[in-house]
């Protein structure tokens, strides 16, 4: 009994710990952006933002098109998930419960891709979507973006199919499902752990990549967060309470949905399911 | 569903990702291994020749891509095995983690979440010497008495892997987590019922069952590491022995607009990159476990 | 199957959203420079297209560093792209852009170079042609405590001797800094480097090092160990190889540091409310070896224009709208950015916006430009990689300083 109470004590503990260390910054970044551009230097420091302002919450929604900017990725960032989870599960679904040959090779075919320095790719694939004209449009970022995400979500999802048990989709197909509906009706929503969590790696690699949204997207209504937060910066000088302002806007939202989506989905889809 | 038929189902379902792969990434993957074998700079247009295999000689020579090379390897090697301990902690935590687990699992993720350069740029602040956070949180806590300079040459590869660490943590957590909840349950009854310890029960179910999680985290996690970019341009500019390949590939390709041999050396990462991919997953053996 | 193909067309649809083409006549000219959140770009672009009916110029706001606006121009500009008609170039960018084509000659006369200062006039040239008109200017300046300089009777140091003392006889003894500046290994290293150099008599010019390398070196070798020496002596902190300009400014702000090297930007944010210094701050020339001359390293950015311009006259016409006296009057009232033109130093209401700009204006009497070459990016890595690896002693000053003469031969200079 002693021993029950202590590890509970000790998981406590543990699980405070680690969520002070991944909120720290969060705490920290908001503090500043509640507070005057010199909070991050006081010595010595306010733990506290005292007294709070809100002057630069409303710095960041002066830049009329910053709402237009965190809109923008979120269209990018969702639209990379769906198509990046589209195009890899199947795929995926293949590589681990099919028969097919290669496929060693398909695998360390989409690993060459996710391999490939992402810093040569950037002029290549300007010049081609300045040809197709897609230059400032979603897909000018929805597409590289899926091309660089597409392996991560293949090789995970390919790990996580082939943990669920075989006999799953013969009782299917006795039940009279064609292969396409086992995989949909049964083997997606049993995956759903392993989906969520694709989605998660990439909607985030999405929201936060820079290089390619500074060079592939130039006007002020097409840019997304990264860029429009690299525009608060000055030339020499750091609005540091602004920047922080701008990045809990632009966080908060992808956490809240992070959280919801975890909740409200995977553990709906899980419980349903139970093994 | 007859032998064929599965072949053939299987052929359609992983088509349309190869054919996209195929039609985005053929050009800008081939035309670096075409540039590589060129003499071209974007500023001198006039004097674009081929020239062969010369880059790569040139590459074999060049001391800053070896030295950088190294430093590379020491910083994919420590920051990975620490993400990677650190990770598989987290991720036990979380998976015991009953009520309120939407909540902490969201806030895992928060430095992950954050964008690499503006966490980059918070890094380079607190880390300041005189006036940053973390110095004057020691001072006050009295573990230092005289300021670190955690970006100076004797200590910057260390700050530059803690923050790396940092942010790069939640990703290999969120994957074994995941890996964790598709243990079933009832293997751990079972070994409940035989009288297996927890470490035994670790070792036994958790770890094996875990395996190809842990690889496809080290291998990601490896593959990123070693062209780490955004975050050493941001805290050291790549001085004090932290230059990446990366960095000097961005140096040359975008700085000096050197697309010959930027190219080159572009190929050459991808190669040995690759290769260590392979190695990586014999060592771990994950393609056998994938079939 | 069915929810798929939904997903599918949506993501079709989305994708193409927002490719529409207008074509109405009207000349499109697009300006990309550096954000200015001051709001007087904007404006002045509004005000230019409410008098010009037919042409629309639009601002294309960039993130400001440097190196990021260099990344995206190159890549726009080799690919040929023609949406961008102006572009806001560094000053160290002149000779790079010139010599790949991507920016053409101004018209002869297009620029009344009297009317400009001779520093920014200095970058935009290359082989005797002009690319680009000045737009607004920096220079390096020494920030000192006047308070406390007063308090120990101790004049504005116009020597590094004069530095040392000062710092040994007031800073020393209140735990402070004595002499801040950016050392980090990025391009105001070179600024930084430079302007020790140059008051030593110095010069890393193309022509100066091919005529007698091994007085370069010396040169080189020389400036390394006066800043060694600041080390040593405690004058400047090594943590200042790790500083960039917001780093080392805070230092001064949070009153650590006696004296601090940067640009004018720097004033408002020492004499700002929150600044402890606000209020006991001074600027000076940069200190000097006796017996030689300061010198500041010109920064700032110009304006040149696109060769792939489809519109080139309507384009000019801007160009010399946004470098005419009112634009630069009205970005240097709003949004503090120093003035490339002689007169905007005189104006009035500039002056009661910008009290210090007098000050600045003699400070930019000394200045000097960055090396200039289409190579510039190699050089300035070639000096910044040796010098910081002298400064943090992997190196001794002397293989610095031969290894930068060295690769520096391979280059043309202009």
């Amino acid at each position: 009994m002693a021993r029950v109470r202590h590890t509970r004590i000790w998981l406590w503990l543990a699980r405070a710990g680690v969520i002070v260390f991944c909120l720290l910054p969060l705490y920290w970044i908001a503090n500043v952006s509640l507070s005057t551009s010199s909070a991050l230097y006081k010595t010595p420091l306010d733990y506290f933002p005292r007294p709070p302002v809100l002057e630069n919450y409303r710095a960041v929604f002066a830049v009329n098109q910053f709402p237009r900017n965190v809109l923008n990725s979120f269209v990018v960032a969702s639209l990379t998930t769906l198509l990046t989870l589209a195009l890899g599960s199947p795929a995926a679904y293949a590589l681990s419960r099919l028969r097919l040959k290669r496929k060693n090779l398909i695998m360390a075919l989409f690993l060459g891709v996710a391999i490939f320095p992402a810093i040569g790719m950037v002029g290549p694939l300007y010049v081609a979507l300045a040809r197709l004209h897609l230059i400032n449009t979603y897909a000018a970022l929805v597409l590289p973006y899926t091309l660089l995400s597409l392996p991560l979500a293949v090789w995970i999802l390919t790990h996580f199919f082939s943990t669920l048990p075989t006999s799953l989709e013969d009782a299917a197909l006795v039940d009279g499902c064609t292969p396409p509906q086992a995989f949909l009706r049964i083997i997606l929503p049993l995956a759903a752990p392993g989906l969520f969590t694709s989605a998660v790696l990439i909607f985030i690699f999405a929201w936060n990549e820079f290089l390619f949204a500074l060079i592939l997207t130039s006007t002020p209504e097409s840019r997304t967060v990264p860029v429009a937060l690299a525009l608060f910066a000055g030339l020499h000088e750091l609005p540091w309470a602004t920047i922080a302002a701008a990045t809990v806007v632009s966080v908060v939202p992808v956490l809240a949905l992070v959280a919801l989506f975890q909740r409200r989905i995977v553990e709906g889809l899980t419980s349903g399911v139970e093994r | 569903m007859n032998r064929r038929q599965e072949t053939r189902l299987a052929a359609w379902l992983v088509a349309p990702s190869l054919v996209f792969v195929a039609v985005l990434g053929a050009f800008p993957v081939l035309s670096q291994f075409v540039l590589s074998l060129t003499e071209f700079n974007l500023k001198f247009t006039d004097e674009r020749s081929f020239v062969g295999l010369a880059n790569f000689a040139k590459l074999l020579r060049d001391d800053v891509f070896w030295r950088d090379l190294g430093q590379t390897f020491q910083f994919t090697v420590v920051s990975v095995g620490l993400e990677l301990l650190l990770g598989l902690a987290v991720a036990l935590l979380l998976n015991r983690i009953g009520r309120g687990r939407a909540a902490t699992n969201a806030s895992v993720i928060m430095p992950w979440a954050l964008p690499t350069v503006v966490a980059a740029t918070m890094w380079s602040l607190i880390l300041n010497d005189r006036i940053g956070l973390v110095n004057s949180v020691l001072e006050r806590i009295g573990l230092a008495r005289e300021p670190i300079v955690w970006l100076g040459p004797k200590l910057a590869m260390t700050s530059v892997i803690l923050a790396d660490v940092w942010k790069t943590t939640p990703f290999v957590a969120i994957i074994l987590l995941a890996g964790l909840k598709s243990i079933p349950r009832h293997y751990y009854e079972a070994a409940e019922l035989d009288g297996a310890g927890r470490w035994g029960t670790f070792r036994a179910i958790t770890l094996p069952l875990l395996k190809p999680f842990i690889a496809v985290a080290v291998l990601f996690r490896a593959m990123d590491a070693f062209r780490i970019f955004d975050l050493i341009w941001v805290l050291t500019g790549g001085a004090s022995k932290t230059e990446t390949v990366s960095v000097y590939i961005y140096r040359v390709l975008f700085r000096y607009s050197d697309l010959g041999y930027g190219s080159a050396m572009t190929v050459a990462l991808f190669a040995i990159v690759f290769g260590m991919s392979l190695a990586l997953i014999r060592f771990m053996r994950i393609a056998d476990d994938a079939r | 199957m069915k929810r798929g193909i939904v997903a599918a067309c949506a993501v079709a649809a989305a994708l193409v959203a927002g490719c529409t083409a207008q074509d109405d006549g009207e000349v499109r000219i697009v300006f990309a420079a550096g954000n200015d959140p001051s709001g007087a770009t904007a404006a002045l672009v509004e005000e230019y297209n409410a008098s010009h009916e037919g042409v629309t110029v639009s601002f294309q706001p960039m993130p400001v560093n440097t190196d990021t606006q260099h990344d995206a121009y190159v890549t726009y500009l080799s690919a040929r792209d023609a949406t961008i008609d102006l572009y806001s170039l560094d000053v160290i960018w002149t000779a790079e852009f010139a010599r790949a084509g991507w920016i053409v000659p101004l018209p002869p006369g297009f620029l009344a170079a009297d009317d400009f200062l001779d520093g920014p006039l200095g970058s935009v040239t290359y082989e005797g042609t002009v690319y680009a008109v000045p737009w607004f200017t920096d220079a390096g300046v020494l920030y000192y405590r006047r308070d406390l300089l007063e308090e120990a009777g101790v004049p504005v140091p116009e020597t590094w001797d004069e530095i040392r003392e000062a710092y040994e006889k007031i800073a020393a003894p209140r735990d402070m800094e004595g002499f801040v500046w950016q050392g980090a290994r990025y391009e105001g290293l070179i600024c930084d480097f430079l302007e020790f150099l140059w008051g030593l008599g110095g010069s890393i010019d193309g022509a100066v090092v091919a005529a007698d390398p091994a007085l370069a070196e010396r040169e080189i070798a020389q400036a390394i160990e006066l800043v060694l020496g600041f080390f040593d002596d405690g004058v400047s902190p090594e943590s200042v190889l790790t500083y960039k300009e917001e780093g080392s400014l805070r230092l001064f702000t949070e009153s650590h540091a006696l004296f601090l090297r940067n640009w004018p930007y720097a004033w408002s944010m020492a004499e700002g409310e929150e600044s402890k210094v606000k209020g006991l701050v001074g600027i000076a020339p940069l200190p000097h070896a006796a017996g030689e001359t300061g010198y500041s390293t010109i920064g700032g950015w110009n304006v040149a224009l696109s060769s792939h311009s489809t519109h080139p006259d309507e384009a000019l016409e801007f160009l010399a709208f946004i470098t005419s006296e009112r634009a630069l009057k009205l970005r240097a009232i709003e949004g503090a950015y120093l003035p490339t033109r002689k007169s905007t130093y005189e104006d009035p209401e500039v002056l009661a916006a910008n009290p210090h700009f007098e000050s600045f204006f003699e400070v930019f009497r000394y200045t000097r430009n960055r090396p200039r070459s289409p190579h510039y990016p190699q050089i300035s890595d070639i000096i910044q990689v040796n010098v910081h690896e002298a400064l943090s002693r992997q190196k001794s000053p002397e293989e610095a300083a031969s290894a930068i003469v060295e690769d520096l031969a391979e280059f043309s200079f202009e």
